[in-house]
């Protein structure tokens, strides 16, 4: 049944993807300029940590200017944004290695920590949201809702330090710091076993601030669902409210919820750069916080621009997501 | 006549900051087997209220008095034992079509719906229902109609659909909360038809509530008049119009634009709220008629004659007052 | 409120919201909370007779006692009144950075919504691109360019977070535009910003007080966050945030609780009664939402 009203909107479809396709692209050029121009502006010359400090000033000069330190910002943005379409993304001034080969590595590991705070966080929201909406005012939404607000209220970084503070120090429950214990080389099993203790406290960390504003999220478009009008015709044909509520009411809540979820995404992969830092853990977070501390312009423009790319992939995807759910959308345009 | 459904002495409560509605009170009437029972009223005299207590809709604490559905009292029923109800015996035609069906649904899924929650038929005898329905609806190719969304239908089309979900289980009464309201006049005229229709295809009681005297005038049996929560008169649809006996029903017959000459007429005053105990008559301070005992006690009930009662303290009925 | 004979109650819009405000205890109970950490801040000598940049290089980290109820710190100040003395600076990001992202944000959002067009167009690209990067990783970056200070901490946050304001007045403003009394107001003859003033502004009024006092709450979370990094607010200038700095080290960590715990609790509790006080003024004042009463 479903096929035949898509064939009919297949030419729409193509069209709104391209369209959004190519705002998606003018962004990512905006957004890369902005942040090329305004690293690019900061005082100092990084270059100058990577010599020795007896190197001739002339012969840096000549070395400056092969590099292309002195072109026009344009040019320079325009070289970078030519090597970058090769993925060259320069070489890191902190670690005089290809950007890339570092992206890539600690790229695994955000991945790890992003997806396990995601799927806790969204699980436990959404278990939450639905509950709230079948028995408003309860007091079980009433202490969901108080532990939500606090959850918003708490700063990660302080929230981070108190898990260490009391769950590894305090009690020595759980590692706090890095990915694996140094000094321990585990394989296959033990290894693994080794990394998901590591990864308790920052993927619970990150995952309660998350949790917290997605319940309000969930709950507060659940609630707004329920008072639908089709909610009160679905309990006239004799369906209980509750059997009204997760029949008709979750269809329609779920796509403002599918948006929420894809609009968290760059988010994780941003690296939690908070997370990340506090406890040690080797991602991408980590590392952009270093090399922007450390002036590392390469570093920074290739992780912002991966950073960017992955907004408007998931910005994108969350509008396709939409109107592949939503009927109205995908037969209007 | 055989009695379908029997309100006796219904009475809702709200309470809430402003002090306690008194949305209904002390409401009887009945609806019998396949006639089309017309309730007419302003905002604010309660009607759909009763469509609300019918289904089962409120909370127990705010009703008292009884609704019997043969035999059984509804506003006592627990939610599963009602939930068996709505939508196979008695269903619920809403004012709003453009709000009232899922928008992520397809037409066909939502009707599919109402037979497979009251566990009626196979999928293909289902269907079949379904399509001979909405020729009954009047709607031309049904089979297209079961794919699309409610947001490609117009608002007549949508009251149909509606209209169609209410009847397809085949009920014994079908309440219809002011249907036309939300549609322009020649549409209006093809759903009342329409309701007509099924009532006497399928034998089914109607409960039309409406503000538009009109509406009434072109399908109701009989008439039943609110005001502020009670109720005024009860009679047959001529008697409506010929006989009327309370100020309030003959104000709204003048009022009706076809009675213009020279001036509109309107009821003077507007309508007040339901909050705190009522003293006298409801009416009383816009009615032509009012005398000192309407001020200070609430009408009787008395009977003018078979099937036409009315609460006023302006007739005197040869047989005194009714012995509820 | 009216009062009529048969105990009917006539309540003014305001009124209702009042009400219904006062009604929601955790609501009220933030506003408390929030008069409690202003006037402790913005009087703080008359609560400690210490300077806060006092050192005393012979009571470092000092346990709290009698004469330094929250102890003291790696230089020997006093920790109490360094955090009242900080809560009005981290107040007054959060205070400062809302002002500049509501002037921002209602105008751009107002005149976005009322003109249309290409403005409306060209004005919600630049919303989007700046709201859809996460916000510390561009902040972060910001920071460390210009350099961390109070001033830079408002201009960051606010220019960073207009947006969303921009985004909640823009939609509303094109519902309003649509309304009638829109029209009536145009052919009074009125200009368009008359109109703006008299009718668009007042009703959008209750949803951007709602956002403004939200965006204080993630003013004051976002000044912790930075300082904390070293990002924000320098010292020797206490601030809720950059107190938290000695949390970095291991052994304050561990063993000296006192010299980070209440300036984070500090921030916890304040953003708990902003956000508190913030919703019950969104319940208070949406005209849909039911006044109860004991049912």
């Amino acid at each position: 049944m479903q096929i035949y009203s898509i064939s009919l909107n297949e030419g729409k479809m193509k069209k709104y993807i391209c369209k959004r396709l190519g705002i998606a692209v003018l962004m990512l050029l905006g957004v890369t300029m902005i942040i090329f121009a305004i690293i690019r502006l900061q005082p100092g010359n990084p270059f100058l940590m990577m010599v020795q400090f007896d190197t001739d000033p002339a012969f840096m000069e000549q070395k400056l200017q092969e590099i292309g330190y002195y072109d026009p910002l344009p040019i320079q943005y325009g070289k970078w944004l030519l090597r970058a379409l090769h993925f060259d993304l320069g070489y890191s001034i902190q670690y005089n290695a290809p950007v890339a080969n570092l992206i890539a590595d600690r790229f695994g590991n955000t991945l790890l920590l992003a997806l396990t705070s995601f799927a806790i966080s969204t699980v436990i929201a959404i278990g939450i949201g639905v509950l709230s909406a079948l028995y408003p005012n309860s007091i079980m939404d009433r202490i969901m809702t108080l532990l939500a607000f606090i959850g918003v209220s708490i700063p990660v970084f302080f929230f981070g330090l108190l898990m260490i503070k009391v769950l590894g120090y305090d009690l020595k429950l759980l590692p706090f710091s890095g990915i694996e214990t140094i000094g321990k080389h585990y394989e296959g099993m033990a290894r693994a076993k080794d990394i998901a203790k590591h990864l308790v406290l920052p993927a619970l960390t990150s995952a309660l601030t998350q949790t917290a504003s997605l319940v309000r999220y969930t709950r507060a478009s659940l609630l707004e669902t329920v008072s639908e009008d089709y909610i009160k015709t679905a309990m006239a044909k004799g369906l209980t409210r509750k059997q009204a509520i997760i029949r008709h009411g979750m269809k329609n809540a779920k796509l403002a919820i599918i948006t929420v979820l894809c609009n968290r995404i760059p988010d994780l992969l941003s690296g939690a750069l908070i997370v990340e830092t506090i406890f040690v853990w080797p991602g991408i977070g980590m590392l952009n916080y270093q090399a922007i501390l450390k002036q590392d312009y390469p570093m920074i423009m290739g992780i912002t621009l991966m950073i960017a790319v992955i907004v408007i992939i998931c910005n994108l995807a969350a509008d396709l997501l939409y109107s592949a759910a939503d009927p109205r959308i995908r037969c209007e345009e | 006549m055989e009695k379908l459904i029997e309100i006796k002495n219904l009475s809702v409560t709200f309470h809430d900051l402003a002090g306690t509605l008194h949305a209904i009170t002390d409401l009887s009437y009945h609806i019998n087997k396949g006639e089309i029972l017309g309730v007419i009223g302003e905002s604010g005299s309660g009607k759909s209220v009763t469509s609300k207590a019918i289904m089962g809709f409120l909370n127990p604490s705010c009703v008292t008095g009884e609704i019997l559905y043969k035999g059984k009292d509804l506003t006592k029923m627990k939610e599963k034992e009602i939930c068996k109800l709505r939508g196979s015996k008695i269903s619920l035609v809403f004012q709003e079509p453009m709000t009232a069906l899922n928008p992520v649904m397809t037409i066909g899924k939502q009707l599919e719906e109402i037979l497979v929650i009251h566990k009626i038929g196979n999928k293909a005898d289902n269907h079949k229902k379904i399509i001979d329905t909405l020729h009954l609806m009047n709607i031309a190719d049904p089979e297209a109609m079961m794919l699309k969304y409610p947001f490609e239908l117009s608002g007549g089309l949508r009251q149909r659909i509606m209209i169609a979900m209410a009847v397809l289980c085949e009920p014994d009464l079908i309440i219809a909360d002011e249907p036309t309201t939300a549609l322009d006049v020649t549409t209006q005229m093809e759903i009342l038809k329409l309701l007509k229709k099924v009532t006497s295809v399928m034998g089914c009681s109607v409960l039309l509530i409406t503000h538009d005297l009109g509406v009434i005038a072109e399908c109701a049996d009989r008439v039943v008049v609110m005001y502020r929560g009670r109720k005024m008169e009860e009679c047959s649809m001529k008697d409506v119009f010929e006989n009327a006996v309370h100020p309030y029903t003959l104000g709204l017959i003048k009022s009706r634009p076809s009675n213009f000459n020279g001036r509109y007429y309107t009821i003077e005053g507007s309508v007040e709220s339901n909050y705190g105990e009522a003293k006298g008559c409801l009416f009383q301070k816009r009615c032509d008629f009012c005398t000192e005992i309407c001020k200070t006690k609430i009408p009787k009930e008395k009977i003018i004659s078979e099937d036409h009662v009315v609460s006023c303290w302006r007739c005197e009925s040869s047989e005194g007052d009714m012995a509820e | 409120m009216k009062k009529r004979k048969n105990e009917e109650v006539l309540l003014s819009a305001g009124q209702i919201a009042k009400k219904k405000f006062f009604q929601n205890k955790m609501a009220v109970l933030g506003l408390i909370v929030i008069i409690l950490f202003v006037i402790l801040s913005v009087f703080a000598p008359l609560f400690t007779k210490l300077d806060p940049n006092q050192t005393d290089l012979l009571n470092i980290r000092g346990c709290p006692n009698a004469e330094h109820i929250l102890g003291t710190d790696d230089l020997g100040r006093d920790i109490f009144t360094r955090l009242l003395y900080g809560g009005r600076i981290s107040i007054a990001v959060g205070v400062i950075s809302m002002a500049l992202q509501l002037a921002i944000g209602v105008t751009v959002g107002t005149l976005a919504g009322y003109f249309g067009g290409i403005l409306d167009k060209i004005v919600m690209r630049i919303v989007d691109v700046i709201m859809c990067f996460p916000f510390f990783v561009i902040a972060i970056a910001l920071a460390s360019v210009l350099g961390g200070s109070m001033t830079n901490l408002v201009l960051i946050i606010g220019m960073l977070m207009w947006p969303g304001i921009a985004r909640i007045v823009r939609s509303q403003v094109l519902v309003i535009k649509e309304n009638e009394f829109i029209m009536g107001a145009r052919a009074l003859g009125l200009n368009w910003l008359e109109i703006i003033f008299s009718h668009v502004l007042p009703n959008i009024a209750s949803s951007v007080l709602v956002a403004s006092t939200l965006s204080v709450a993630s003013g004051i979370l976002m000044e912790a966050t930075l300082s904390f990094l070293g990002l924000g607010v320098n010292p020797p200038d206490p601030s809720w945030g950059n107190m938290l700095v000695a949390a970095q080290s291991m052994s304050v960590l561990k063993n000296q609780w006192w010299m980070w715990i209440p300036a984070g609790t500090a921030v916890v509790l304040m953003v708990l009664a902003v956000n508190f006080f913030g919703d019950g003024l969104r319940d208070a004042l949406d005209a849909k939402s039911k006044i109860s009463a004991g049912d």
